[in-house]
């Protein structure tokens, strides 16, 4: 049986867009700023994590296509590397959301944790199969336990953001 | 069989995602290149905040260098200083006939405003003893009366327990040099038939063995002559200036 309560009127028909597209293009500024390509916070995993607790999966589904999309359009890899991922994701996350009975901090820190890994796997993966670049096994560890770690980080700061935002 | 929620939207998501990279890859819609009118506005962004800090950087680096340009200046007009200081020292110690201990004066310790004594960083250890003669590049400074093993306290002229004979060479005078209490220095018998002029130069004569002979001490500053008095009245500008003074040589007998 999949008997879930959604809370999806508590969340502002604009507001979930409006975070997506911020968040994607400050991820996007960020990129273009420091220049580095792979330490970088992607600030779109946050909010998904976030959103995928309080939306339907259908909605999340769709929320992560335009911030995939986004990242993809403004990054250098092909379209889909970071959109399938985080679409697979945001909709397991959203999907399984009831099993888990309480949401504390560490628990999105995880879930956090969890996206990053995959989504800088995809990535390493897609790079190496389309573009021809064998990733050394210890850097492509070392970035992806980096961007853990920064987008951890970044996911326990903006909790309480979102969920002033989003008023919960 | 009902498909979990969502799954339509999921399956629909990926196969689009999918659709638009095979398009992309193919350069049929050529999406990256037609968002360019978003990029290229923020990467001009990008540069031009970049090149406002590297500019404000580079404000703080010559700001930072002016600073350390200013601070080498101050640092060489006081070696300037030291340097014309230690010059005239050196004259005139070729020119004494003993042997000089240089030290640097670490303490002034005034009365009234007046300097009383300079303290020196040589003592006992470097062979300064008590009763010894204290020259500065200008003239006379004074004499030691305390010794330790590391400093010496030195009383300068203008200090009332500070005598010492000194000669008019222009005039073949002599006379005794004190200061009063106001802090002027007087030269005490001088004759009133002596014909003494602001501006003659006095020096140490050598009488009483502690100063050696020739030592400049001053200018006449002021002349009197008071008709009850059988002696003139002459106050001496000294040629050292005790506020100012950084080195000193000891005359080591």
């Amino acid at each position: 049986m999949y008997k879930v309560k959604y809370i999806t009127a508590r969340v502002g028909s604009y507001k979930k867009y409006l975070s997506i597209i911020f968040l994607a293009f400050i991820t996007v500024i960020i990129k273009y700023f420091f220049g580095i390509p792979t330490y970088r916070p992607n600030l779109v995993i946050p909010i998904l994590i976030y959103l995928s607790m309080i939306l339907k999966p259908k909605e999340i589904v769709w929320l992560a296509f335009i911030g995939g999309i986004i990242l993809d359009v403004f990054s250098d890899t092909y379209i889909g590397s970071y959109t399938i991922p985080l679409i697979l994701i945001s909709w397991i996350f959203s999907s399984i959301r009831d099993i888990i009975y309480r949401r504390v901090w560490y628990f999105y820190v995880i879930a956090t944790a969890v996206t990053s890994i995959i989504v800088s796997v995809c990535n390493k993966i897609i790079s190496s199969f389309f573009f021809q670049v064998k990733p050394v096994a210890a850097f492509a560890f070392q970035d992806i336990l980096i961007n853990i770690l920064i987008d951890s980080i970044f996911m326990l700061m903006l909790l309480q953001v979102f969920k002033a935002f989003f008023k919960e | 069989m009902r498909l979990p929620s969502g799954f339509i939207s999921l399956i629909t998501a990926v196969l689009i995602t999918l659709a638009i990279s095979v398009l992309d890859a193919f350069d049929i819609i050529r999406l990256k290149e037609s968002f360019m009118w978003v990029k290229k506005p923020i990467q001009k962004t990008v540069i031009f905040v970049k090149q406002i800090r590297e500019s404000k950087d580079e404000t703080l680096d010559a700001a930072i260098f002016q600073h350390h340009i200013i601070a080498n200046q101050k640092t060489t007009e006081i070696l300037e200083v030291e340097n014309r200081e230690l010059k005239q020292l050196l004259g005139i110690s070729l020119t004494l006939p003993c042997e000089l201990k240089t030290a640097v004066v670490i303490d002034r310790v005034f009365f009234e405003g007046r300097v009383m004594e300079l303290i020196i960083d040589k003592g006992s250890s470097s062979g300064i003893d008590k009763g010894l003669c204290a020259v500065s590049g200008y003239g006379l400074v004074g004499v030691v009366y305390d010794v330790s093993s590391t400093s010496s306290r030195i009383a300068v002229l203008g200090n009332p327990a500070f005598k010492v004979s000194v000669i008019l060479p222009k005039v073949g005078e002599a006379g005794i040099l004190e200061a009063d209490r106001e802090g002027n220095l007087n030269i005490k018998f001088v004759s009133t038939y002596a014909d003494v002029n602001i501006g003659d130069l006095v020096y140490t004569s050598g009488e009483g063995g502690i100063f050696p002979r020739g030592i400049l001490v001053g200018r006449i500053s002021d002349v009197e002559q008071v008709s009850t008095e059988p002696f003139l009245r002459c106050t001496v500008l000294p040629s050292t200036d005790m506020k100012k003074v950084g080195f000193v040589s000891v005359c080591i007998r």
